[in-house]
């Protein structure tokens, strides 16, 4: 660790991981649920687990990038970061406000936390990834603030890298967008427009920009290639992603009962957002080919190229396949849908997160790299979580273009619960997978305690 | 060295300023129809090629990455030459 | 200086076995990002230019009907301003070449300068269209025709800003006749904008 104030992203990891085994299992409760519409009925109504599984996700990747953050500014900004108290400070606020809202979620119904937090006041619950009581909207701004002003003040006063500007914009622009969270006009057109500022150019807008910079940040510290070679191919690859991500956001206004011209402006741009990360797997293969030292942290490399191949499927492939307005006409809101959201966040965000931690983890920890079997163990993790994750997307693949087949395309579709019943097969092999992922989840949490000759590490990164 | 290579930028530059006009002029009378269709996309393909040529610089590049650029230019036209054939029939 | 060539795209094995001939071929001019950020610019119009055309094939009439309304005349101008403005990019570059730090920013200004021309008159043609109450939503040709000119005049106003750089860069000095990527790069960049226009022109403004 080249500062001591990097320290405080280990927390944030920490609960980062936590927080996405819960993830996990919540979403194996819902898998459940699909099959056994009573399953842990009342205690865990669907509804319920879904919110605690998709919130669960935006929380701990949240806590991941801030930890990336708090880890790598400070380190390209050749400086200590602003504050480590406020860091710490916010780690426990976010935290606590984090737990309290899950389970206002799990013990209080809906509707009564909404009552309870004075949803009436300020009306911003009930809508999809943005269910959060206000006051936990409010809480999330003032953290993000907080946070904002510590990196901001550490970047601006110190070197400032490509990579750590990269990322700058990025958490801006997460910032700026989530405020249309608060935005709940009672026009349903314009709720559900303004509703995509926030998730859309979140997750295909600003969060490509940090994306874009942790894994430049890793492939430079394990390649060892130029700065100015990896920071340009950072420029290009983000150019495009705003290029593309930005007027894609149309691919969402499609059926909204938005002007029509979206469709057009919608299908054009948005086919075009497997581009920049057509562009990123190049990059990462490309710098790890011409790597000019042998780091000893392979686990970390693997997580790397992994991410930039699995986002490049997950995000720009998945994404594409039902992205046009004609194609997404039978396909939206079907399980076309949640196969690629579930390849896109975990190829594109999961694994970038997991690839900081990888990196950063054993350097916080005081060694240079997790010793031969913890990394060997974490990559085994690498694959069963990354292979199960490609069978559920393939499983729910199926059942959606089923789905689509019986319910939408047909001359005579069927009722959704009929073809529900129909694809039953594919939501069990679904939940099967979701167990290897789970395997290969517990796989990864244990190779933080694997030990084992750290001196075998030493001499490997010689050889 | 490089500009002695015919044809010059200037030399380029007057082709385009006339193929421009020609496509101004069959614009203003109102032409239309297959033949100028396939006129119109032959003086494109041909100034397409033309600035990437003696303005990009790609004449001196190698053979892969120039193709890209050429390559475009033909999928392109080609492809909106189809579109207008099928408008046709 | 290219930094950034990704593969090795023509292995030189023959260069073992026969003496190698007098190499006229060439890197990419300007970084190579440049071109990665062009050849991805091209697609994405490229795609547009298609949508345009397929989309046509459906709707004959009505596009040949609007598209007479179009104002030819500045178009066809904007295309002569657009060509001459790649000239001075091209000739900036030879000045580069030559070392001629100030003749080459002079060509620069000259060439943002037809640019600020080029929007000049599309801010005409745009602002008359918008009297006639035209608007995205008024019909498929004209959602096509706004959203082609103005997605390529942002790129104009881009194209502007990079050049603008480069030019200042080069007035204070900062390229040399041995190290001048960023004056090939912007310049690049620039021809990318007039190709695009090339091709928008026929195609929008004559072709039926």
């Amino acid at each position: 660790m080249q500062y001591q104030s990097q320290a405080v992203a280990k927390p944030y990891f920490i609960a980062a991981i936590g927080l996405f085994v819960g993830q996990i299992l919540f979403g194996l409760i819902m898998g459940l649920q699909y099959v056994m519409g009573d399953f842990l009925f009342p205690e865990i109504p669907f509804n319920v687990a879904r919110m605690v599984h998709t919130n669960l996700l935006i929380v701990w990747l949240l806590f991941g990038f801030m930890g990336a953050a708090y880890f790598l500014v400070p380190e390209e900004a050749e400086r200590e970061l602003h504050s480590p108290k406020l860091a710490l400070a916010l780690f426990w606020i976010f935290l606590i406000a984090g737990a309290l809202t899950i389970l206002g979620y799990l013990l209080v119904p809906y509707a009564g936390l909404a009552k309870m937090t004075g949803n009436h006041l300020l009306p911003t619950m009930g809508r999809e990834f943005l269910e959060q009581p206000t006051i936990t909207k409010l809480g999330i701004v003032v953290v993000a603030l907080g946070f904002l002003y510590n990196i901001g003040v550490t970047i601006l006063a110190g070197r400032k890298t490509v990579v750590n500007l990269v990322l700058l914009t990025g958490l801006v622009g997460l910032a700026v967008f989530f405020l249309f969270a608060f935005y709940n006009p009672e026009n349903l057109v314009k709720d559900k427009f303004y509703w995509w500022w926030v998730v859309h150019l979140w997750v295909e807008g600003v969060w490509e920009l940090i994306l874009g910079s942790i894994l430049a940040f890793v492939l430079l510290k394990v390649t060892g290639v130029d700065r100015e070679v990896i920071e340009k191919w950072l420029y290009v690859i983000i150019a495009m992603a705003l290029i593309t991500g930005v007027i894609g956001t149309g691919h969402h206004f499609y059926w909204i009962g938005a002007p029509e011209y979206w469709q057009w402006w919608g299908s054009i741009f948005s086919a075009m957002e497997p581009i920049p990360f057509f562009m990123m797997t190049v990059f990462a293969f490309n710098m790890v080919n011409r790597r000019r030292r042998e780091h000893p942290n392979q686990a970390a490399v693997l997580w790397a190229l992994g991410t930039a191949v699995m986002a490049f499927l997950g995000a720009g492939v998945w994404g594409f396949l039902h992205t046009l307005a004609p194609v997404n006409y039978y396909t939206h809101g079907t399980q076309i849908t949640a196969a690629h959201g579930h390849m896109a966040f975990y190829g594109a965000y999961v694994m970038i997160v997991l690839t900081i931690i990888s990196y950063a983890m054993p350097i916080l920890r005081g060694q240079k790299a997790g010793n031969r079997s913890a990394q060997v163990l974490e990559m085994w993790s690498f694959w069963f979580m990354t292979v199960s994750m490609v069978f559920i997307t393939l499983f729910l693949t199926g059942a959606g273009i089923l789905q689509v087949w019986m319910q939408r395309y047909s001359d005579a579709p069927m009722a959704f619960m009929v073809v529900q019943e129909k694809i039953e097969l594919f939501y069990w092999m679904r939940e099967v997978a979701g167990l290897v992922f789970l395997i290969g989840l517990i796989m990864y949490v244990w190779s933080f305690f694997v030990k084992g000759d750290e001196r075998v590490v030493a001499s490997a990164a010689t050889a | 060295m490089r500009a002695k290579t015919f044809p010059n930028a200037f030399v380029v530059w007057l082709i385009l300023v006339l193929l421009t006009v020609a496509t101004w002029v069959i614009g203003e009378a109102g032409l239309g129809g297959p033949l100028v269709v396939a006129v119109l996309l032959l003086s494109i393909t041909l100034k397409g090629q033309l600035v990437a040529d003696a303005f990009m610089g790609m004449r001196d590049v190698s053979s892969s990455w120039r193709w890209v650029v050429s390559g475009w230019l033909l999928i392109v036209t080609g492809l909106i030459g189809l579109a207008y054939w099928t408008g046709v029939h | 200086m290219n930094v950034l060539w990704p593969v090795q795209l023509q292995p030189d094995v023959n260069a073992i076995a026969t003496p190698p001939a007098p190499r006229r071929v060439r890197d990419l001019p300007g970084d190579f990002a440049i071109w990665i950020f062009i050849y991805a610019e091209l697609l994405v119009f490229g795609v547009f230019f298609l949508a345009y055309a397929f989309a046509r094939a459906g709707n004959v009439e009505l596009f040949n009907e609007h598209q007479q309304f179009l104002d030819r005349t500045t178009g066809a101008v904007n295309t002569l301003v657009l060509i001459t403005s790649s000239l001075f990019a091209v000739r900036a570059v030879e000045a580069i070449r030559r070392g001629a730090a100030a003749s080459c920013s002079r060509w620069l200004a000259m060439a943002v300068m037809s640019g600020g021309v080029f929007v000049v008159l599309k801010l005409i043609e745009f602002a008359d269209k918008q009297e006639q109450g035209i608007t995205l939503s008024t019909n498929t040709f004209y959602m096509f025709y706004l959203s082609l000119t103005f997605f390529h005049f942002m790129h104009v106003l881009m194209g502007m800003v990079i050049l603008s750089a480069v030019a200042v860069k080069a007035y204070r000095g900062a390229y040399s006749a041995s190290r001048h990527t960023g004056v090939e790069t912007g310049a690049s960049y620039w021809h990318m904008v007039d190709l695009v226009w090339i091709v928008l022109f026929p195609l929008v403004y004559v072709m039926h």
